[in-house]
């Protein structure tokens, strides 16, 4: 049953990998013109056989992609590259604002809202996932939609 | 006489406890001792200039942030985007959100305004000579950083305090917004400031 489940799921969903990484709810978020950086958002669900690491991001809209973390010292937020997220097997993790994002440095055209921008997830086992991200009008805390799992 | 004297000294002595054990009570409630100095200022900004004394009567929110700031800053500016429309016309056209860029060096006013008015079209945007900026932040108790990623790389970005402040219809810091709040929260906050 789970099986079946399993390939149903990854033949509905085209974020997804042969090795079991998902992607749900992703999104970039809309920013005016002015902003020549921008944050991707999503849920990586690992339902493969063991733990991986999202070691890089690629995606042609933008002239550097890279995977960052907010950490927060003495009140001050710090926005930094982290080497790598674990997603263990079974888990999820959640890349939301204020936590983990894709950052899109540098973007080499201003997006606009609904264009699908295409996102590349690198491994640790050498797998990869392309994702579809939507580009979405973030409307604050009150507007979004919360992913529970 | 000497009698006195050492009746006025003890008398002395007893106030002084009491008036340091008063100020302890008084630093030690943390609404109080929270909040910055805040105070009177002018910035360039994207309507001329930007006088706090101009907004006597309106409660105004001051945010500080920069344009290249991915999630942080837009996040904070949605929200308080969100609350404006949310909030009944009546009560929203009391409030003046203002956004300064700490970034004077790359982001220029026209973009400042850009930015701004995509979240809400009454918002202004402000920035001004890092000097100046450096010394309203101080003001506010905002500290702002810049921070080099790759060594050798022109690249930077900002670490920042993330607060925004409800600054009341006389002038001075009323409450802290804290990052995360959402824009139902701060209505709830700032409600009585407005019918204050």
């Amino acid at each position: 049953m789970k099986v079946i489940i399993f390939i149903l799921i990854s033949v509905i969903s085209f974020n997804v990998s042969a090795m079991g990484m998902m992607a749900h709810n992703a999104y970039v978020r809309l920013l005016p013109p002015s902003a020549t950086t921008t944050g991707a958002f999503m849920v990586l669900m690992n339902h493969g056989k063991k733990d991986m690491k999202l070691l890089k991001a690629q995606s042609d809209v933008a002239e550097k992609v890279e995977i960052h973390n907010h950490i927060k010292v003495d009140g001050m937020m710090k926005m930094r590259e982290v080497e790598s997220i674990l997603i263990k097997k079974d888990a999820s993790v959640e890349m939301k604002p204020g936590s983990y994002h894709i950052m899109l440095i540098g973007l080499k055209k201003p997006l606009k809202k609904d264009q699908v921008v295409k996102i590349k997830l690198l491994f640790d086992d050498n797998t990869s996932i392309d994702v579809k991200a939507p580009v979405k009008k973030f409307m604050g805390k009150k507007g979004m939609k919360h992913h529970k799992h | 006489m000497m009698k006195n004297k050492v009746i006025l000294g003890i008398l002395i002595f007893v106030l002084a406890i009491l008036g340091g054990y008063y100020v302890s009570l008084k630093s030690s409630k943390p609404t109080l001792s929270s909040l910055p100095i805040g105070g009177d200022f002018t910035i360039s900004s994207t309507k001329s200039e930007f006088k706090l004394t101009d907004y006597r009567g309106k409660v105004v929110i001051l945010y500080f942030g920069f344009l290249f700031c991915p999630d942080i800053c837009p996040t904070t500016l949605s929200t308080l985007g969100a609350l404006l429309k949310q909030m009944p016309q009546e009560l929203s056209q009391k409030v003046q959100v203002v956004f300064i860029s700490v970034d004077p060096e790359r982001d220029t006013m026209k973009k400042i305004k850009d930015y701004v008015e995509f979240f809400h079209p009454s918002m202004i945007g402000a920035t001004d000579s890092l000097d100046k900026i450096a010394k309203l932040a101080k003001k506010y108790a905002v500290a702002f950083e810049k921070f080099y990623p790759k060594k050798g790389e022109p690249f930077y970005t900002i670490d920042h305090s993330t607060q925004a402040f409800i600054i009341r219809k006389d002038g001075k810091v009323g409450e802290i917004i804290h990052h995360g709040e959402s824009a139902k929260q701060i209505e709830n906050k700032i409600t009585k400031y407005i019918k204050d």
